[in-house]
């Protein structure tokens, strides 16, 4: 997903205002001429600056790059968005339905995305989900969440 | 005596060399599936080694990437997709020698030289780190600002064909470094009132999202797999070899020394010191006009160069606290985690973990040519697991990985927001490298300034009164005025800036 150099240059500068902004309510230190306001002055300086410049040599190409190119069909990017859905999910979703369910609807879920074969990708998600717990629960001591499970096990 | 001695027991032992060989494990699995990185190794790896002993863990990092950069190789010579970025340069030439019936040829090859230049590399470590360190022991902050300073720079320039796309990068990374209180007056900065912010960015969640997830991304991108090799047995890994090192010496020893310098510059690891070693080697060849139809000399060169740049990272990363490349950022925010700040003074408190760590990067590099050899005879196998099984599992190491660190679920906020962020950044030519050092490096350099300033209330001048500090001082300037001025002396004389700027002018007409 290629973005004009323009268009992320714009969003540099918004940002470098927001953070610039921000960054003017931070307290000084009396009797000191540095605190806690500098770097981050400094850096949304440096932000707007050069997101100016990306606005220029994005608008000089203006013609020869769209706004947004991506690069081939809109449907590959199900796949990144699944990705994102996922992470969203597991931390939505694992305190109460637990380690186990929520890791396997993520990655056999993924995974028939992804390849299909429902049969082996239902093993292949157990089979994974199933180690991994045991890696960080059992020998790492994570305590990965039980969730619903939680009466079976205790 | 020499605290080498006492490093020896703390490595050669059956706890820890049964880590390495775990690692060595992991890390030939993942340098030769395409799409998983050596960086991404090491970010995976932490959540593991976190909860071991300093030494085993380090040992465990040292391994797995030795093992990744060579197995990068594989897929390279066998497919032509390079395993990892650091086999990039080279991996049409060795595919080329596949074609020609050379395939065992090249990889043996390519492992010979690949365990030299990290052997190499090793040397220049451990002989120039402690010497090194006696210096840095004179260094105050105003040193350490300077140092800083110099190696954000420097990973803006070598990182990537664009600085101002590297500038935009270490900007961010700094920017990610002032969130949470600050250093001087412990004011929330940034924090959104998430109290999970007031810490600062978590910095293993971070690495895991910016090399993980975000790789992951790119790579269901694509949901084509790679078509599995068609293969004879490859027994014969070491035919020839012995010809082709006599023959071409000198590029071990060219290779394995820029190797190890790129690797010491910080923000740029193996897969420069590949590109520019493979790029110098045809220049010095005496039949540059074969390079590309499957001629062995590159792969001399570039193969020794990526193992050594590993080696090489180590030397400012562990002197200075200054990574030497994306792996050592990794590193030193584990190091800074587990309480162990890198720098001089871990020279002289624990030597022992120093040269543990020197001794655990010998047997690795040794130990990568009986593994890598059962490696090469294992790679059609390896390479037949389908890739759309990898990711998924990937995601949910990453996932755990992230939690682990503080049995929290706002690491997997932290892992899902950079990765989206490392995402966007890389599919628009925005290198990550730079990002990493200033996340790394942000709060080393405010600090010192920070302390800096307060010794010399308040006067800037102070960072060139002493001696080493100006040299340093001036030599950064330098290097931040020449692009401007070469462009003003290019603008006086009514040259174009550069061939891209006139080429622009014509898109625009």
């Amino acid at each position: 997903m290629k973005l004009n150099d323009a268009l992320i240059g714009a969003a540099l500068i918004v940002f470098s205002l927001i953070a610039g902004l921000e960054a003017r309510s931070f307290p000084q230190v009396p009797g000191q001429n540095y605190g806690a306001a500098l770097f981050p002055l400094i850096i949304s300086v440096g932000l707007g600056v050069t997101g100016s410049i990306l606005v220029v040599s994005g608008l000089r190409r203006w013609r020869a790059a769209p706004l947004v190119d991506l690069g081939g069909a809109p449907g590959r990017f199900v796949n990144v968005g699944l990705v994102i859905a996922a992470l969203v999910f597991y931390v939505l979703a694992s305190e109460t339905l637990g380690f186990i369910p929520t890791a396997f609807v993520i990655v056999a879920g993924l995974l028939l995305r992804l390849r299909g074969r429902p049969l082996s990708s239902i093993v292949i998600a157990a089979g994974t989900v199933l180690a991994v717990h045991q890696a960080f629960n059992e020998w790492l001591l994570v305590p990965l969440p039980w969730g619903v499970l939680e009466p079976l096990v205790f | 005596m020499h605290p080498i001695f006492d490093a020896l027991p703390l490595v050669l032992n059956f706890e820890v060399l049964t880590v390495m060989l775990a690692a060595a494990v992991f890390g030939l699995l993942v340098g030769c599936i395409p799409g998983l990185t050596a960086t991404m190794a090491t970010a995976l790896l932490v959540p593991i080694t976190f909860f071991m002993d300093p030494v085993p863990a380090i040992a465990a990092m040292v391994t797995a990437t030795a093992m990744a950069i060579f197995a990068g190789d594989l897929p390279g010579a066998l497919l032509r997709v390079p395993g990892t970025p650091a086999s990039a340069a080279y991996a049409a030439e060795a595919y080329a020698m596949t074609r020609k019936g050379l395939g065992e040829q090249a990889l043996g090859t390519a492992l010979i030289c690949s365990a030299i230049g990290g052997l190499v590399g090793t040397t220049v470590l451990v002989l120039s780190a402690p010497m090194l360190a006696e210096v840095a022991l004179q260094f105050t902050q105003f040193e350490y600002f300077w140092l800083a300073c110099l190696g954000l720079t420097c990973a803006v320039f070598v990182s990537t064909a664009s600085p101002l796309k590297g500038a935009v990068s270490l900007l961010i990374g700094l920017f990610l470094a002032t969130v949470g209180l600050d250093v001087t007056a412990g004011h929330p900065r940034y924090t959104l009132g998430v109290p999970d912010l007031f810490g600062g960015v978590a910095f293993i969640p971070a690495m895991i999202g910016m090399f993980a997830v975000a790789e992951i991304m790119r790579n269901v991108l694509q949901t084509q797999d790679v078509p599995a090799p068609r293969l004879q047995g490859l027994l014969h890994v070491f035919r020839g070899v012995g010809g082709i090192l006599r023959r071409y010496w000198k590029g071990i020893v060219r290779g394995s020394a820029i190797g190890t310098g790129v690797g010491v510059l910080p923000g740029a690891g193996g897969d420069i010191g590949a590109w520019v070693s493979y790029a110098l080697s045809k220049r010095f060849s005496k039949e540059p006009q074969k390079f590309g139809t499957g001629h062995v000399e590159g792969i001399v060169d570039a193969g020794a160069s990526n193992n050594a740049a590993l080696s090489g990272a180590w030397v400012p990363a562990l002197v200075f606290g200054i990574p030497g490349d994306s792996i050592t950022a990794i590193v030193i925010g584990v190091l800074y985690v587990k309480g162990m700040n890198p720098g001089p003074m871990i020279f002289i408190n624990s030597p022992e973990l120093i040269y543990g760590v020197f001794v655990a990067f010998f047997i690795a590099n040794l130990a990568l040519i009986p593994l890598g050899f059962l490696a090469i005879g294992g790679a059609r196998y390896i390479l037949r697991i389908p890739r759309s099984v990898i990711w998924p599992i990937v995601l949910l190491l990453s996932i755990v990985g992230a939690y682990a660190i503080d049995n929290s679920l706002f690491g997997v906020v932290i892992v899902l927001v950079m990765g989206v962020l490392a995402f966007i950044m890389e599919e628009n030519g925005f290198p990550v490298a730079p990002a990493i050092l200033g996340l790394v490096l942000g709060p080393m350099l405010e600090g010192n300034f920070m302390t800096a300033m307060i010794k010399a209330d308040g006067d800037l001048l102070a960072f060139f009164e002493r001696p080493i500090a100006a040299v340093l001082g001036v030599l950064v300037l330098l290097v931040w005025l020449l692009p401007l001025l070469s462009a003003a002396w290019r603008g006086v004389a009514g040259r174009p800036a550069s061939p891209i700027s006139s080429e622009e002018e014509r898109d625009a007409r």
